[in-house]
C-alpha cells in the first residue's frame, strides 16, 4: 500500500517527529485525525512505528554497536542491561574479556579533546583486519571520553585477540592522533 | 461451493467504504453482520494500537486499548448509537483518546478482552512485529556515528531534540534535520520506501 491514493498525505517528517513525541498537541490530533480516515496515512504511520519500536527493540535486545552517550548507557542499566565496562586512557594496554551474563560491552576511550570538533574511531584486529571505523564523531565541549557500546554477543564471537583503536582529529595530512588503546581480549568466560 | 461464496462475500466487504461498513453494521440485528464486524475490525484495530502505542508506551495496554475499543465501536453500532456512520473513523478515534485518558488516570487494570470478540488475532497480522531486528542492525550500522546517536537518543532514550542538542552539543534544529535524514535513511535500508 502506498500514500498514493491520498490527496493529502502525511508527510515522513510528522510521522517520524509524531513517533519522537515532538508535534505540538494540535498538530498530533490533525495527523490522528487524518489517519483514522485514511487507510494509506495510517500504514504509512504504521511504518515510521515500525522503524521506532525496532530500533528500541534492538538496543534492548543488546544486539547492536555504536558510539553512545552516558543517557543511553543510563537508560540500558534501568531496562536491566548487564554491561561491563573498561576505561582505558592513551596508551594503556587493558586486558578484557566478556562474560556469558553480559549484555554490552562499554569501552570508555579518555582523550584531551581541546580544540577538536570531530574525531575518527578505528578498531583494528591483531591481524590488522579493520573491525569498526566511525569518522566524524562530533565531539563537544567539556567532552573528555568517547563511549563505544558493542553487544557482548557479538563480542562472544571474537575469539582471543588483541584489538587495537585509535582516535584520531583531522584528515588527510592533517590528521592527528589522540591516543592509541589496546585491548587485549582473552575471549569469553563462562562462570559456571 | 459455501466457501467460494464466503469467499467472494468477504472480498466484496473488503470494498466498500467505511462509512458503508458501519451502516451495514447498524442495519443488522447483533451479530447479523460478522463479516463487516471482523473488516471494521481488521481496518481500525491497528490505527487504535498506534495510538495507543503512542499514548500508553506499552505493546500489551495498546493491544487491549484497540480490543476494547473497536468492542464499544460495535456494540454502539449495534444499538444504532453512531450518530454519522461516515464519520466511524472519527468516533473510534474518540473512543480510543477517552478510553486511553481513562486509563492513564486511574491506571486500570489491564483486562484482557481478546475472548469477549469473536475475531481471530490472525487479522491484525501486526506490521511491527515483523520488522526483522539483524536487518534494523545492519542498517543503524550504515549511519554514521552522529546519526545513530540521534536515533538512539530519542527512539530508546526517549529525549528531546532539545535535549539531544545540549548533549550533544548542537542546536534543536539541527538534531530534528539530522534524525529526520537518518530516519529516511533507515527506512530505505529497510527497504520500506513509501511513493509520497
Amino acid at each position: 500500500m502506498t500514500t498514493s491514493g491520498c490527496a493529502q498525505p502525511i508527510s515522513s517528517a510528522d510521522v517520524f517527529e509524531y513517533w519522537a513525541g515532538e508535534l505540538d498537541a494540535p498538530h498530533e490530533a490533525r495527523l490522528e485525525d487524518h489517519v483514522f480516515t485514511c487507510a494509506a496515512c495510517a500504514a504509512t504511520l504504521a511504518e515510521g512505528e515500525a522503524l521506532a519500536s525496532g530500533v528500541r527493540r534492538l538496543v534492548r535486545s543488546g544486539t547492536f554497536h555504536a558510539l553512545v552517550t552516558d543517557t543511553v548507557l543510563n537508560r540500558l542499566a534501568r531496562d536491566g542491561a548487564r554491561i561491563r565496562t573498561y576505561v582505558l586512557s592513551p596508551g594503556d594496554v587493558v586486558p578484557c574479556a566478556v562474560w556469558d551474563d553480559d549484555d554490552v560491552v562499554v569501552t570508555r576511550l579518555r582523550a584531551d579533546f581541546s580544540g577538536v570538533d570531530d574525531v575518527s574511531v578505528v578498531a583494528t584486529l591483531a591481524t590488522g583486519e579493520e573491525l569498526t571505523r566511525n569518522e566524524r564523531v562530533a565531539v563537544g565541549p567539556g567532552q573528555h571520553e568517547l563511549i563505544d557500546a558493542i553487544s557482548a554477543a557479538l563480542v562472544r564471537q571474537l575469539p582471543a585477540t588483541t584489538v587495537r583503536l585509535r582516535v584520531t582529529a583531522g584528515r588527510g595530512r592533517g590528521e592527528r592522533l589522540l591516543g592509541e588503546y589496546t585491548l587485549t581480549h582473552a575471549g569469553s568466560l563462562s562462570r559456571g | 461451493m459455501l466457501c467460494t461464496v464466503w469467499g467472494v462475500q468477504t472480498d466484496a466487504v473488503q470494498l466498500v467504504g467505511d462509512g458503508e461498513l458501519a451502516r451495514r453494521i447498524a442495519a443488522q440485528a447483533a451479530g447479523g453482520a460478522a463479516p463487516e464486524e471482523a473488516e471494521l475490525y481488521r481496518r481500525f484495530a491497528p490505527r487504535v494500537r498506534l495510538y495507543g502505542r503512542r499514548h500508553l508506551r506499552d505493546d500489551t495496554a495498546a493491544q487491549d486499548l484497540a480490543h476494547e475499543v473497536l468492542l464499544i465501536a460495535i456494540e454502539r453500532l449495534r444499538a444504532g448509537g453512531v450518530r454519522n456512520p461516515d464519520e466511524i473513523g472519527s468516533f473510534i478515534l474518540s473512543t480510543a483518546r477517552l478510553t486511553a485518558t481513562t486509563r492513564r488516570r486511574t491506571d486500570n487494570r489491564r483486562s484482557h478482552l481478546g475472548g469477549q470478540f469473536p475475531v481471530q488475532e490472525s487479522v491484525e497480522a501486526d506490521f511491527v512485529d515483523a520488522v526483522d531486528l539483524p536487518h534494523v542492525a545492519r542498517c543503524l550500522g550504515t549511519l554514521e556515528a552522529q546519526a545513530r546517536q540521534v536515533i538512539l537518543l530519542t527512539y530508546y532514550a526517549e529525549r528531546t531534540a532539545a535535549q539531544i542538542a545540549a548533549e550533544l552539543g548542537s542546536t534543536s534544529g539541527g538534531i530534528r534535520i539530522a534524525r529526520h535524514r537518518a530516519m529516511e535513511r533507515l527506512r530505505d535500508c529497510m527497504g520500506l520506501r513509501r511513493v509520497v
